[in-house]
């Protein structure tokens, strides 16, 4: 296959191809979707015996429960008769089977055929055995549920390598508060990419360019293994008069911060000297870690095709929180997320205008160079990070599609 | 002359309507002055006020008004799209002195660039209303969303 990507020193070069070439699409879905472990929920949502919640992996329909011993299973939401779906809920809990609303057919919550009306009919030969539900695995990591389509896969905390401390500190012991979805008309990896990049921060968004005004002038880019990386640098107040100032200049309305409480202090401490933290685990996770833990944001982005992407953010808080903390950050964590939000929304912006820009095929070569010394890790707005995710990218390409296609 | 209940409701619904007349004229900064003082604008996922209420945001007071206000008048670094918002249903509360209740329904149609209308977004105010010096006003309005999934630009004001 024609190289795509160039992560050798000292052009990093990746070909706009890959974001709007179908057959490209189509090979990330069975190369790298189907190979890798995805992040569907946190195990504590599924409680109860029966407790369920469905995902798409690599477009595929996946349901994941509790069995009757409360292990958790996975399987390919898909009736093992004429392929309808188990459950069309996102959650909710199935009681002791799984029954088709076709014809009736039945599976306990280990997915073995149990129940075929006038199962006379198919002869004695007929096995249960044979048609039960098509397994997936699911494996937990610090509370995090993934699921992979692979059954050759290695486990997921060996998958995770360098990325998986990081999920474990700010992870752990967490719960989901709530869920926000958007969809927009670009490419999978531009999503990705974009917490991968800490270069575009304070022009995209004018929000950071003022109220966090040089964040970018120390921290670090750095590249974690197997297509992981890392953006950390040093947690700042905000600065209000610099927003307030910006305001004006683009609205000519005059605005006092300070005296908005979105930007007082959270009702419980904040760990101040924590770094602020994004993660980017490969392919299709982030994890944002913000002004000490005040924010905790998951995002997971689920390719629909190859110019359109659903985002599924999570908002995380840690379990057993004090109700006013808890009431804090369903009222403020999601406010600058979301296509909604003060900054996450002119992501949308440029992602789209990205899209758009890349119909015209005669430029055919986009630029990650950024941090041309050699090694891992550089400074903020470096590029290790992002190539680190195409050097994860094309070894995931390189290899064959997985066996179960 | 007395003013009574009829006038009251009277005055909320016309308020209702000049609500959705501002944002649709991109009066932002007169739609300000809609809400009182430590007036709330608030919106939330139909799904998730169902499940723990984890809001998209909520905007607390004046300052927080205007700062909604100023990212739609140019902070953000896209134009604005022409948005008609349609406000139906419309029931109040029998206003006691000068506080009430209302709910409302919404269906907001946004033009883009290609020129074709689309459905925004549809939903449900649920408001607080005060009456300050002779004027009926939000002390808190909360847009409840159907989205369970937003679209690529969520910024107009709902």
């Amino acid at each position: 296959m024609q190289a795509r990507v160039s992560t050798a020193n000292p052009r990093h070069r990746i070909d706009r191809l890959i974001y709007v070439d179908d057959e490209i699409y189509h090979q990330e879905m069975e190369k790298i979707f189907a190979r890798t472990w995805q992040y569907v929920g946190h195990a504590n949502e599924l409680k109860r015996p029966g407790d369920f919640l469905c995902a798409a992996v690599g477009g595929q329909p996946i349901v994941i429960c509790r069995d009757d011993d409360l292990a958790l299973r996975a399987f390919f939401n898909t009736c093992a008769h004429r392929g309808a779906e188990l459950t069309s809920k996102r959650r909710g809990n199935v009681g002791k089977v799984f029954r088709c609303m076709f014809h009736g057919w039945s599976y306990d919550l280990r997915g073995r055929l149990i129940g075929v009306p006038y199962r006379d009919a198919y002869g004695a030969s007929f096995e249960t055995q044979a048609h039960g539900l098509a397994p997936a695995s699911v494996q937990t990591f610090s509370g995090m549920m993934f699921v992979s389509l692979d059954p050759q896969v290695e486990s997921v905390e060996a998958y995770l390598g360098e990325a998986a401390p990081y999920l474990k500190k700010y992870c752990e012991n967490t719960e989901v508060i709530g869920r926000i979805r958007w969809i927009y008309d670009g490419n999978w990896k531009l999503w990705q990419e974009n917490f991968a990049d800490n270069y575009h921060p304070e022009f995209t968004h004018r929000w950071v360019r003022d109220a966090q005004w040089g964040y970018a002038d120390e921290g670090e880019n750095r590249q974690l293994d197997s297509g992981h990386g890392l953006l950390t640098w040093p947690q700042k107040p905000l600065f209000l008069d610099r927003l307030a100032a910006g305001l004006k200049e683009a609205s000519g309305l005059e605005v006092d911060p300070s005296k908005n409480p979105e930007y007082a202090f959270p009702p419980f401490p904040i760990k101040e000297e924590e770094p602020d933290v994004v993660l980017s685990v490969f392919p299709n996770l982030d994890l944002q870690y913000f002004a000490g833990g005040a924010a905790i944001i998951i995002q997971i982005k689920i390719p629909l095709a190859v110019d359109r992407t659903l985002v599924e953010l999570l908002s995380l808080a840690p379990v057993d929180e004090a109700r006013e903390a808890r009431q804090w950050r369903l009222e403020r964590s999601a406010g600058i997320q979301a296509t909604s939000g003060k900054i996450t929304a002119d992501d949308a912006e440029a992602l789209g205008r990205c899209q758009r820009g890349m119909a015209a095929r005669a430029v055919r070569w986009s630029n990650m160079e950024r941090g041309q010394e050699p090694g891992k890790a550089g400074k903020t707005r470096d590029e290790y990070s992002l190539r680190s995710f195409y050097a994860g990218w094309e070894q995931y390409m390189s290899r064959s599609a997985a066996a179960i296609l | 002359m007395s003013r009574s209940a009829e006038d009251d409701r009277a005055a909320i619904e016309k308020l209702m309507r000049t609500y959705a007349r501002l944002l649709d004229e991109r009066r932002f900064a007169e739609w300000i002055d809609l809400f009182a003082e430590d007036g709330a604008y608030v919106v939330v996922t139909y799904e998730n006020l169902q499940d723990q209420g984890l809001l998209l945001f909520k905007d607390d007071g004046r300052e927080a008004l205007k700062e909604r206000a100023a990212f739609v008048m140019g902070y953000y670094q896209f134009e604005r799209c022409k948005t008609l918002h349609v406000v139906s249903n419309v029931d109040v509360a029998t206003p006691s002195s000068d506080e009430t209740s209302s709910t409302s329904y919404f269906v907001i149609y946004r033009t883009p660039a290609d020129g074709l209308p689309r459905l925004y977004s549809c939903g449900e105010y649920r408001d607080r209303l005060v009456r300050r010096n002779g004027r009926w006003m939000f002390q808190e309005r909360l847009a409840i969303v159907d989205n369970n999934t937003l679209p690529e630009n969520f910024t107009e004001l709902i």
